[in-house]
């Protein structure tokens, strides 16, 4: 019998970042902006994507990859949009990773779009530790999930690129205050734009629209 | 979190290295778990213990060594996490280690690193 210690050093973690690089890569050559969006459940995440394809639709052409864990309501409301979208079942898994992002790469003609839209699974948690070669990270709340949830989510603020505190318009009626979420976020991540939305509100949603597109051109140009 | 999935790809990882050194037995598994991953240690032991069974790892300890992070300041200041966890038990939720503040000139210390799973080593039996 012969017993011995093999030293490995693998990290499963560490192993999505590479897949996630191979990703950006791939992305940056088709000079493709990929934004990973990040939120709660109900937030308004595919609301919010709804709405960049209805007007950023002319000037870009977007994709969209909609991750959810079993079922493609998302996905299906978003095709109707006449975009081409992939819908991403995660199975048991509570987040997208590198390597259920690269699969779906492969169904999406990139030279032919010019921003891939990824609806993260409905999680403020598990989406922080998984990368997936995203240019763009962008963490949606809403004032229903209370007005303490950015305390309660440290991480995910300090890991994003973008912060929206969405449905400012009905934040009274569920006692929430849009002006502490927003210090909140501020508190945890002073480098980040913030901003506090609603559908109703034009300006609110042009300073999302403004975002992305403000990004996709910057992309366009350095590639 | 994801510990099930995390627990898959460590196992899949040892009994495939396990198998390419001929082990008939995996005695033990070691791994570092980074202090600011979402890593749930309770639970990801419970996710291996599940896994391991029916396996040539079915009696192996599994031992977590915790990876810290390296709190580093503007100011040069540089220590790891663990020295600031000595006499502090609320160190062990990780949100503790944004709030730290540089014991030179008092800025808010950066933690760098301390986001690791990773499998150390395993010792087997031939």
């Amino acid at each position: 019998m012969l017993m011995h210690v093999i030293n490995i050093g693998h990290d499963v973690l560490k192993a999505n970042d590479k897949i996630a690089e191979k990703n950006n890569r791939l992305l940056e050559k088709n000079a493709v902006l990929a934004v990973n969006i990040m939120g709660a459940i109900g937030s308004g995440k595919t609301t919010l994507i709804e709405k960049a394809i209805i007007e950023l639709g002319d000037k870009y052409r977007i994709a969209v990859i909609a991750g959810d864990v079993i079922a493609d309501m998302d996905a299906g409301r978003i095709a109707k949009l006449g975009v081409t979208t992939i819908p991403v079942n995660t199975g048991r898994e509570c987040h997208l990773d590198a390597k259920l992002v690269g699969k779906a790469l492969k169904s999406i003609d990139l030279k032919d779009i010019d921003i891939l839209l990824i609806e993260n699974v409905g999680n403020l948690i598990c989406p922080v530790d998984y990368k997936l070669g995203e240019h763009l990270r962008v963490v949606v709340v809403s004032v229903t999930e209370g007005d303490d949830i950015v305390l309660k989510h440290p991480f995910i603020f300090k890991s994003s690129d973008v912060a929206i505190i969405h449905k400012k318009d009905i934040a009274e009626a569920v006692f929430a205050s849009t002006q502490k979420m927003e210090h909140d976020v501020r508190e945890l991540n002073p480098n980040i734009p913030v901003m506090t939305t609603s559908i109703h509100d034009k300006t609110s949603m042009e300073q999302w629209f403004s975002t992305i597109s403000s990004f996709a051109d910057k992309l366009k140009q350095s590639c | 979190m994801h510990e099930y999935a995390l627990a898959v790809d460590i196992i899949e990882n040892v009994l495939s290295v396990a198998d390419q050194n001929q082990a008939r037995y995996v005695n033990s598994i070691t791994l570092g778990l980074g202090k600011l991953t979402h890593v749930n240690c309770d639970q990801m032991q419970f996710c291996l213990e599940t896994l391991i069974i029916d396996t040539i790892a079915r009696e192996a300890d599994l031992i977590f060594n915790e990876i810290y992070p390296n709190m580093e300041c503007e100011c040069g200041f540089s220590e790891k996490g663990g020295y600031f966890c000595a006499s502090d038990a609320s160190m062990n939720d990780i949100r503790a280690f944004f709030d730290l503040s540089c014991p030179v000139c008092g800025k808010v210390l950066h933690a760098s690193g301390g986001r690791d799973l990773v499998i150390q080593s395993i010792d087997i039996e031939q």
